[in-house]
């Protein structure tokens, strides 16, 4: 399972960064510009979850967000926000599921149980 | 495979209070992942490379803060009121430091004995029960097959 996060703050970035690959054991990509990331996840496709920040530098979350699922509609995207405006947005155009900022280990840790731990549970019913 | 069509889940701070993360926030949040990290290792869960070294920058982050030493009395402050005084801060800020270079060197695989590793469990139950931290281990329960 590969997830990719895009946050500006690189204190909040580390720190999202470091809790993920505690969870999940793997390493984790970060991008702190929605184009550059946009670019690496257009390119190689080689994704299961982005995580993104709504408010970022080049292209903003959900502008990713729309150009990247029209590409890869089924993997599974996460917006985060500290802008309560932000969380309809994110539904309306589909999101799997959303963070309001302040984010804790615990909200991390439910999107590694919702959406890495049970997708890899189905890959490999024999655990 | 087509990906299910469900409802959005939503994660995080209650809508009244989301806004974006301050220095504080993350100082709080790097502890909660140092503790859960030693009480994976306490509970004998499964430390893969990655995880080892997740664990070891997350000590290392919270060692600098502590250097910095500004988030941390800032976020002691806010849950300082039923605290006496600087004795306690002192002891809670020595306490952390020790419990992120103990997170350091259980990830580096250094001997851990016996004596060493009650250090760690008394050095978790007192950051947990000065700071109010409950249901860590339930919140970390996955981890177990992580």
């Amino acid at each position: 399972m590969k997830i990719v996060v895009v946050e500006p703050d690189p204190l909040v970035k580390d720190f999202i960064v470091d809790v993920l690959e505690f969870s999940v054991n793997r390493e984790v990509k970060s991008f702190d510009n929605g184009l550059k990331a946009l670019r690496h996840l257009n390119q190689k496709g080689e994704f299961d979850v982005v995580i993104s920040e709504a408010e970022l530098p080049g292209l903003n979350g959900l502008e990713l967000f729309k150009q990247i699922k029209k590409e890869w509609p089924d993997k599974i995207y996460i917006l985060m926000s500290g802008n309560a405006e932000n969380e309809k947005k994110a539904a309306d155009i589909g999101l799997d599921a959303y963070l309001a900022k302040p984010v804790g280990v615990k909200d991390l840790f439910a999107i590694v149980e919702n959406f890495v731990a049970k997708s890899k549970k189905k890959a490999s019913p024999e655990g | 495979m087509m990906k299910e069509e469900t409802t959005m889940l939503r994660l995080g701070t209650d809508q009244p209070d989301t806004r974006t993360m301050q220095s504080n926030d993350i100082f709080l949040a790097r502890l909660k992942l140092l503790i859960i990290s030693a009480k994976a290792y306490l509970g004998n869960y499964p430390l893969g490379k990655i995880r080892r070294e997740a664990v070891i920058k997350n000590a290392k982050a919270i060692l600098m803060i502590l250097a910095q030493d500004i988030s941390f009395e800032a976020s002691l402050r806010r849950i300082n009121e039923s605290l006496d005084g600087m004795d306690i801060d002192y002891l809670l800020n020595e306490r952390v430091k020790l419990l992120a270079f103990m997170a350091q060197a259980f990830a580096e695989d250094f001997p851990i004995g016996y004596h060493r590793r009650r250090v760690i469990e008394n050095n978790v139950d007192y950051i947990c029960d000065v700071m109010k931290i409950k249901d860590i281990e339930a919140d970390a329960d996955f981890l177990k097959v992580a």
